[in-house]
């Protein structure tokens, strides 16, 4: 095998490993894309995560982002990944799907701009996201 | 080995209740998804208000103190809750997740190095004894005497309920820890306050009485069953290994279809029509769990395991103000053990079954093994 056949072994390993490609190690990463999100807690604390990737509730597990538990590893039953999305990002964040919308019906802190993270998933588009963190239930 | 047949398919297709007969009252069981969740977050038309009556059928026969929190409605609730959560948080700490791996790690070895073990006694009721160790914080030593207490507490195996030894236990262990405070359950029950007083050992005891019932036969019943599923199907063995990423989703799937406990209960303060059918006063309505998590009109395939399923909306652990305090418990003891057998075993094969059967006059359910005697072989690295 040569050189960069292992390379790209390795990171392939690497991201199936559930590493993901936050760290920079995907090589089919676009080089200049560096999709950025801000979760802003309920205490008011901003938390800033460069290299965003994949699902949004296990970025903001992985970055410990107070008030975003994901108790449920994202299968949508716990609703404890709960945030507002902000007016100027709600087109290109998209509805709350009909699972999702059910789930947050039960939420007393369910808002017309309610989102779980488990049901995001970060892309190129979504650079430079802000999302404010609900309230327990 | 059992499929997964749901035992209220049928009934939930024609009506959102299935009248059930318990302690020869008739109860209606609330069947559909989104009515078990509404019904769950409606504590004032479905109370929990109930000493001994909301676990169906009841407990009244088998212990003596109300369940806090699980039997009292908000906002009291909320604060009889808030004095044991600290515990309940537990396992979301690194050091004691690493206990509960490291007993994961320890029990599989050893039945690795064994001929065969029995799951349900050799492997699941030492993995739930000792975790809940760590949950409340005291001696290891401790689960000596849990694990005699066999799978379920109150009915085990024998016909006798070891309800009212356990509740003697516990007040032992809370005047033990009155006479040597630490950093204990016990201790921290004794010192709590709650509405500007101390506990009274009546509470203290309902405190004790779920810690011990609620997460035993639960956990156990969970941890053979999927076992037993890894034997049947090795494939998913592999596909866990492929990216242990998975292991999250695959517990929940795991959750949401052998979910042991078949339903909960809740008490019409006042006469009721629930779906049709007049609930009297102080009469029960059954919370249906198993069937919610079945509903067609939510999950595709209800009854096949798809272990990627997301999203996965079920209600293994209830759903709302008292959804289940040991969930954080649970889901790490279950996402460890997948780890655990995804990392050493290669192949489970199942030699012996007696399967455990909920058998009531209105369904039969299968909720877990008495016995599931299995031999265990190891990855090659």
């Amino acid at each position: 095998m040569c050189a960069i056949e292992c390379y790209f072994s390795a990171a392939e390993a690497w991201n199936e490993s559930g590493h993901g490609t936050r760290f920079g190690h995907n090589p089919n990463e676009k080089p200049n894309v560096m999709p950025k999100v801000t979760f802003i807690t309920q205490e008011g604390k901003s938390v800033e995560i460069e290299n965003a990737d994949g699902c949004l509730v296990e970025v903001a597990v992985e970055e410990e982002v107070e008030g975003i538990a994901g108790d449920c590893g994202g299968a949508c039953s716990c609703s404890t990944c709960h945030v507002y999305v902000p007016k100027e990002w709600m087109d290109r964040v998209g509805p709350a799907n009909e699972t999702e919308k059910d789930t947050l019906s039960f939420n007393s802190h369910c808002q017309p701009n309610s989102r779980l993270t488990c049901q995001i998933e970060m892309t190129d588009e979504l650079d430079g996201l802000v999302l404010q963190v609900a309230p327990n239930d | 080995m059992s499929d997964y047949n749901d035992p209220f398919q049928e009934a939930r297709g024609k009506c959102p209740i299935h009248v059930g007969t318990f302690d020869g009252e008739k109860v209606p069981m609330i069947l559909r998804l989104k009515d078990v969740r509404t019904a769950a977050k409606d504590s004032t038309t479905f109370s929990s208000d109930a000493p001994l009556r909301v676990p169906i059928p009841s407990e009244k026969d088998v212990r003596t103190v109300r369940q806090y929190p699980l039997e009292v409605d908000p906002p009291v609730h909320a604060e009889y809750r808030k004095i044991v959560e600290p515990f309940f948080l537990r396992p979301k700490q690194p050091d004691v997740l690493a206990k509960i791996h490291g007993l994961i790690d320890s029990l599989l070895n050893k039945a690795l190095e064994a001929g065969s073990i029995d799951a349900v006694k050799d492997f699941a009721i030492p993995l739930q004894s000792y975790a809940l160790t760590y949950l409340l914080n005291v001696s290891e030593k401790e689960a000596e005497l849990w694990v005699s207490w066999g799978i379920h507490v109150f009915k085990d195996g024998d016909g006798k309920s070891k309800g009212p030894f356990m509740e003697k236990y516990c007040q032992q262990m809370f005047e033990a820890a009155a006479e040597n405070p630490g950093d204990d359950f016990f201790s921290a029950l004794n010192q709590a306050e709650f509405q500007g007083r101390l506990l009274t050992m009546e509470e203290k005891l309902g405190y004790a009485n779920i810690a011990f019932a609620g997460g035993r036969d639960t956990i156990i019943h969970t941890a053979t069953r999927i076992i037993a599923y890894f034997a049947e199907h090795p494939e998913a063995l592999d596909w866990i290994r492929e990216n242990p990423a998975r292991i999250n989703l695959a517990s929940e799937e795991f959750f949401r279809l052998f979910i042991p406990l078949t339903h909960i209960g809740r008490v019409c303060p006042v006469k009721t029509d629930v779906h049709g059918f007049e609930v009297q006063a102080e009469g029960r309505v059954s919370l249906c769990w198993s069937s919610a998590n079945r509903d067609p009109e939510v999950f595709d395939e209800p009854n096949e395991v798809k272990l990627d399923r997301k999203p996965n909306p079920h209600v293994a652990f209830g759903f709302g103000a008292h959804n289940c305090l040991g969930a954080h418990h649970a889901r790490a003891i279950m996402r460890g053990l997948i780890k655990a057998l995804s990392e050493k075993v290669s192949d489970i094969e199942v030699l012996e079954t007696t399967e455990l059967v909920e058998r009531e006059p209105d369904y039969t359910r299968m909720v877990g093994y008495e016995l599931l005697r299995t031999k265990f072989t190891k990855l090659s690295s």
